[in-house]
């Protein structure tokens, strides 16, 4: 069943994050994705926004679907225009891949490309609209597509520590809902109880909301994310865990697969973020009973 | 041609002393493809250390850690030596000096003589030994394992010249010899010519020289020494009798406590006596009583406060806190026996105790003949006479291009000698063109680089040679020739099956010796060797280079351990120590007959750094690697370079750290060959040296990326320390140091504000939690204290303390805050000062011992001296990821922490600054150059060298069991196409466990092979089957 009949049947979909090389060599990618075929629905394939410059998400998505994998890929604002962005999302289409993720840009300070220009020509609606306009045929300019494309589009939210920010970023998922996005992606969930009074809240939106379960390599990462991420909810208790344990490096696979497993019944699926260690994925997914 | 090239060239760097510190400069930068000439003004080098017995803190003999480096340093093609060698001028600038050397003539061909001893059994009045205690000096080598081996000629006392020509075998004496000038031009040079040790034979009150029993450390040292005069036997030079009291009087000559002392610190003396005390109990245990009469005990260094603790509660070792007042021959008795006078800290009397030895702790000053030297170079001294050096340029002289290391920078122990010394060889380097840059076209650089394989000749295929074993025996000079009759056992050697030829060698390590085994390789066509000796820890590199260099797989060789084994360890059972080494003999001789010649693996060398931190350590070893045109990867976990300095105002020198981080942060920041990556943390590693691979997670958004490095440099540091103790952080009158350094810096009106302030020392340190001494408060205070009263001359300043431990020329700046009356009060760990909250002030009660009564100051501010915390959490991690050991309180355990103070114990690992111990900005300075240039020792190779030791499976033997997959530790084997266990030469470790495991035997370990093994086994046991 492809992602589009799963997610909107309310089907629990799990989705893993593999990211394109910095350079050409593919075959980490491909070899990590074929591992966990048939075990997750679809594989999102970040673009640059993080910053950092790399092999673009159009041909990691491309490279997922020609192992048989289906495939989301990023889309975002800060490094092309509306030219740009409405090409790419109709080569993307022909080159097969029907899942699309309009995501925030990391500030181009925070890149390996400091002195790179930021376009923003569009903002995160602006472009949701403009690829529900595609959809409908037409562009921008408001001329009309020979042939149009199809997606299913989501959007993200971003990390909140206190209440004012939560309702904020409520408030900008219903825009982006309201033009166009069919599912959300939340931050990475380290505290399943404080995730549920969320999706108490989340309900509201309407769409399917998947969470990211990311997997904590270190002590020194929960930390970093701890004091860098309030709204995190790493409690002292599971950096405690990490340490007590002792292998450290299973104790966050395990970590990563009980939430996977507690999300469930909370969730409509959940997207398996392991930045760089893809292939302990498989290992993940067996904790997860997946 | 390109021989002659590199002697008219000025492309090397002049080392002066030949002490620990000028060898370790030489070595390092030998190894780094560097030329060096060595000079020392002695008969051989290795100075000071090699004198001693043992070593603080492990109490090891470090001798036999030391000395085959000396001798390495003469193997090595880019040292060239020379003893007896002084400078007598210097001309030109950094990057180009011309020096002027005076040989002094040694009456000896070095080159012919082979140290057989027999010139001074035959003329022992003229030829030259130690001097001082060493009464027994059986030869004239300083030490039996001297660098070069060879004997000098007094020539003033030589009264029979013919005799002596006629007496050597080797035609080595030159009576003609006379003293050379000769010059040379180098681009750096480094002073390393050491200190002298005071003498305190003019002090009347110690009664040394007249009392024979009063003995300086180093003496006391000599006299414990197995080749020292009394050959290890504890005697009194009175009587020969055992001493059962000893006293040991500290700060002789130091902290200017008599007549013509130095003012300063000498830093060494307090852990030299605790160390002479602890061997003295270890040995002789309850039979001798030790006593430390002491003002402050100085144990800064890594442990050293532990090794302290050890002294009093596992040792018993006494202590009081005096000042010694004076060392008589008891009055009314004809026995020797000494009384030691003393003021107790918290009394006004004079107190009278009885001993039978008394050793003074002499400190270090700088001779005369150094400071001349010195001083004709242009070298600015400070008042202490030793080099001028400054905070931020730690081995840095006045004068560019000459660098300075050791004791002649200042009084130090032997870590941080090494780590200068390092250090130094870094900064010296910088002058020198790059080796590759010189010397363009490959054979060149392969010269240039002393991949050894280019010197030696093709190898000898000796399959299918009838086996000729070459046993070589070594009497190692007393060690087994004085427990063992070595003739003996060679006669038995000769009589094992295929022994063709077997020889006793003398010092088999020597020059000399490993010329003969080489030429006798190849006369006696030998096709297999063992050598009876050593460890084949320490030496099994050295042998296998010599059959190497006669033409052998360096495989073919065995090493039978009969020192370790049999005569140091059965010494006293002399027949069964020989019968023994027969054994040991022999199973070297049936192992080696099964021995096959191996080939090294080898691999590229990555030559990039991956630099963990980015406090003054990191960004400093970055940039001067950098500088040398090495690609540096600098990772910080932080948004921002800088660490724990960035939040320092002032040395206590009075040195600007501010702008000094801020240029450093900039040169980082902006330096070419440096890559900067802020907010990362790693997170998995793998490889070993040469080619490390290292995974990361970088930014806010986590983006994961691999480095891949040649070497790692940990540099992570410290956190300062911050304790809930005294009111910190609940009442705004309570502040650290470091808090105090900012606010008087910043607002100095607000501080001038102050008048009464109290410090309070060890806050967070020497206490059950950090147990160690943070080394660095106690000149926190005190420069902190000064800069108070020059704002505000009127402040009444209270610094209460248990030791203060203000080393080396610090102890000015303490003189001096107590000059301007500045007071400072001991206080007893159990009786900690109590503070209570009086408004926007807070009450500090405490007891003073001399008055005898608890006095309670209200004090504006309270100073609390909080030191350093390993970062326990994040350190834990780090050693996890990177299998790094730590010390108990979570800094990282070096490889040795003697003499090799900044390697860790994975090969291609370095630490520098707080994150092996608490330490100042210029002493983490030094050991960031310092692990600059030992990691250039390694990156200078173009090849990594995986040894032979890998395991190999049998194809026909293996079932697929997977048995060896499972049991790899680093997951090495895999089933390869065929459905056989496959391992991959590159990657395999040696371990053996696979070969252990498998049930097919068909995993060998290459050099450790069953039938070796069996072959060694058979050998042993060979006379019981019989």
């Amino acid at each position: 069943m492809s992602f589009q009949k799963r997610i909107s049947s309310g089907e629990f979909v799990v989705l893993a994050e593999m990211h394109t090389p910095k350079g050409v060599n593919i075959s980490r990618l491909v070899i990590d994705a074929r591992r966990i075929k048939g075990r997750v629905d679809a594989i999102v394939v970040p673009d640059m926004d993080n910053g950092i410059m790399r092999m673009s998400a159009i041909a990691g998505g491309v490279l997922m679907q020609q192992q048989g994998i289906e495939a989301i890929i990023h889309v975002y604002c800060r490094d092309r225009n509306r030219m740009a962005l409405q090409g790419d999302v109709l080569a993307a289409h022909v080159l097969g891949i029907q899942n699309l993720i309009v995501v925030h840009s990391e500030d181009m300070s925070n890149g390996d490309h400091r002195d790179a220009m930021s376009v923003y020509d569009l903002n995160e609606v602006e472009l949701i609209q403009a690829i529900g306009a595609l959809q409908d045929g037409k562009d921008m300019g408001g001329f009309e597509l020979d042939g149009s494309p199809s997606f299913v589009t989501g959007c993200t939210i971003a990390p909140f520590d206190r209440e004012d920010a939560l309702n904020e970023e409520l408030a900008s998922a219903k825009e982006k809902i309201a033009a166009g996005a069919s599912f959300v992606i939340t931050p990475p969930v380290f505290d399943v109880d404080k995730f549920k009074e969320f999706m108490s809240r989340a309900k509201d939106l309407g769409v399917p909301v998947i969470p990211t379960v990311f997997l904590l390599k270190s002590v020194g990462i929960a930390r970093y994310i701890a004091n860098s991420e309030p709204g995190s909810h790493i409690s002292e208790d599971l950096i405690r865990r990490i340490r007590k344990s002792s292998d450290r490096e299973n104790e966050g696979l395990r970590i990563a697969g009980e939430t996977i497993a507690a999300l469930k019944e909370v969730a409509q699926g959940v997207l398996v973020q392991t930045l760089g260690w893809e292939h302990r994925l498989p290992a993940i997914l067996d904790i997860a009973g997946l | 041609m390109e021989n002659q090239d590199r002697i008219e060239s000025n492309n090397r760097v002049l080392v002066v002393g030949g002490g620990l510190g000028g060898i370790r400069t030489a070595l390092d930068l030998a190894e780094a493809g560097r030329d060096v000439v060595l000079v020392d003004k002695a008969f051989s080098i290795g100075g000071l250390m090699t004198q001693l017995d043992r070593t603080f803190p492990t109490n090891n003999c470090d001798l036999c850690t030391l000395s085959p480096h000396l001798s390495e340093s003469g193997r090595r093609l880019h040292i060239e030596i020379q003893t007896m060698t002084q400078i007598t001028g210097v001309n030109g600038d950094a990057g180009n000096f011309t020096v002027t050397l005076e040989t002094a003539p040694r009456y000896i061909d070095l080159n012919r003589c082979t140290a057989c001893g027999d010139c001074h059994k035959k003329f022992p009045e003229f030829v030259r030994f130690t001097p001082g205690l060493d009464h027994r000096a059986p030869t004239c080598m300083r030490y039996p394992q001297a660098t070069p081996q060879a004997f000098s000629v007094d020539m003033e006392k030589c009264t029979d010249l013919q005799g002596l020509i006629d007496v050597c075998p080797a035609g080595a004496i030159v009576a003609d010899d006379q003293v050379k000038q000769h010059q040379m031009a180098c681009r750096s040079i480094v002073m390393a010519p050491g200190a002298a040790i005071f003498d305190p034979g003019h002090l009347d009150n110690f009664g040394y020289k007249q009392l024979p029993d009063v003995l300086t450390s180093l003496e006391y040292e000599r006299i414990l020494s197995a080749s020292g005069p009394t050959a290890g036997v504890l005697t009194k030079p009175s009587d020969g009798g055992q001493p059962r009291k000893i006293a040991w009087i500290q700060c002789v000559g130091s902290r200017g406590l008599q007549k013509g002392a130095a003012s300063y610190c000498s830093s060494a003396c307090c852990m030299f006596a605790l160390k002479e005390a602890i061997v003295t109990r270890e040995r002789f245990g309850d039979d001798i009583e030790t006593t430390i009469f002491f003002m402050d005990m100085r144990t800064f260094g890594k442990d050293y406060e532990l090794y302290q603790e050890r002294a009093k509660n596992e040792f018993g070792v006494r202590f009081v806190r005096c000042r010694p007042h004076s060392v008589i021959k008891k009055a009314g008795t004809d026995e020797n026996v000494l009384s030691v006078s003393f003021a107790p800290y918290d009394k006004s009397e004079l107190v009278t105790e009885d001993y039978d030895m008394v050793v003074l702790s002499t400190g270090f000053k700088i001779p005369e003949d150094i400071r001349a030297l010195a001083s004709s170079m242009g070298i600015e001294l400070n008042g202490h006479h030793f080099a001028k050096t400054g905070s931020f340029n730690p081995v840095s002289t006045s004068v560019p291009g000459i660098y300075a290391c050791g004791m002649f920078e200042s009084p130090k122990d032997i870590p941080e000698t090494m780590v200068q010394a390092s250090a130094a060889a870094c900064m010296a380097a910088s002058n020198l063109s790059l080796p590759d840059a010189e010397q363009p076209s490959a054979d060149d650089m392969q010269d240039e680089y002393d991949y050894p394989e280019d010197d030696f000749p093709p190898e000898r295929d000796v399959a299918g040679e009838a086996l000729r074993v070459g046993v070589f025996v070594c009497d190692c000079g007393y060690n087994i020739g004085g427990v063992i009759d070595v003739d003996a056992l060679t006669e038995y050697a000769q009589t094992i099956p295929d022994v063709a030829t077997a020889v006793k060698i003398g010092h088999g390590c020597s020059a000399e010796s490993m010329e003969r085994i080489k030429k006798l390789i190849v006369s006696e066509n030998l096709n297999r060797v063992v050598i009876g000796g050593c460890s084949p820890r320490t030496h099994e590199t050295k042998f296998q280079d010599t059959i190497r260099a006669a033409g052998l797989n360096k495989y073919l060789l065995d090493i039978a351990n009969i020192r370790d084994q049999a005569t140091w360890v059965h010494n006293d059972h002399p027949d069964e120590a020989f019968a023994k080494s027969k054994h040991l003999i022999r199973m070297s001789v049936t192992a080696v007959k099964k021995a096959r010649p191996l080939t090294d693996h080898i691999l590229p060398m990555n030559k990039d750094i991956l630099v963990v931190g980015g406090g003054v350590s990191g960004m400093q070893a970055s940039v001067v690697l950098a500088d040398q045109g090495f690609k540096v990867y600098l990772v910080e976990k932080n948004a921002e370079l800088g660490g724990v300095a960035k939040n320092i105002r002032r040395t206590l020198e009075g040195e600007d750290v501010g702008t000094f981080v801020r240029d450093l942060i900039q040169r980082t920041q902006q330096h070419d060959n440096i890559q900067v990556i802020t907010r990362a943390i790693i997170v998995d590693h793998t490889g070993m040296p040469g080619m490390f691979k290292t995974g990361m997670q970088v930014g806010p958004q986590m983006f994961y990326r691999q480095i891949e490095h040649g070497v790692t440099i940990l540099a992570t540091g410290a956190v300062p320390n911050r304790p809930s103790e005294y009111l910190l952080d609940q009442h705004k009158a309570v502040m650290t140091q470091l808090d105090a350094d900012v606010l008087i810096e910043d607002q100095p009106d607000a501080v001038k504000a102050w008048e009464n302030i109290v410090m309070i020392q060890c806050v967070g340190s020497r206490c059950p939690d950090n147990p160690n001494c943070s080394r660095i408060c106690c000149q926190s205070a005190v420069k902190n204290a000064l800069r108070i009263r020059e704002l505000n001359p009127d402040a009444r300043i209270f610094v209460l303390y248990r030791d203060m431990r203000t080393y080396g020329f610090q102890e000015d700046y303490y003189r001096r805050a107590r000059e301007l009356g500045v007071t400072f009060i001991r206080y007893e760990v159990d009786a900690q000062p109590q503070v209570e909250a009086v408004g926007d002030q807070v009450d500090v009660t405490f007891t003073d011992p001399i008055l005898g009564r608890e006095l309670t100051v209200t004090a504006d501010r309270l100073l609390l001296s909080t030191g350093f915390m390993a970062d326990d959490e994040s350190t834990e991690d780090l050693s996890l990821i990177f299998k790094l050991q730590r010390t108990g309180d979570g800094y990282f355990l070096e490889d040795h922490i003697k003499l090799r103070p900044v390697d860790l114990p994975i090969p291609g690992f370095f630490v520098a600054g707080t994150a092996h111990s608490p330490r100042s900005i210029k002493e983490s300075i030094a050991q960031a150059q310092a692990t600059a240039s030992r990691a250039q020792t390694l990156l200078a190779r173009d090849v990594i060298n995986l040894g032979a030791a890998v395991a190999r499976v049998d194809q026909n033997k293996c079932a697929a069991c997977l048995v060896c997959v499972r049991a790899c530790p680093f997951s090495i084997p895999f089933i390869n196409a065929e459905g056989r266990s496959e391992i991959d030469p590159t990657r395999c470790h040696g371990c053996g466990i696979c070969a252990a495991e498998c049930p097919a035997k068909a995993i060998q370990l290459m050099q450790f092979e069953d039938d070796q093994i069996m072959a060694k086994v058979e050998g042993l046991f060979e006379r019981m089957v019989a």
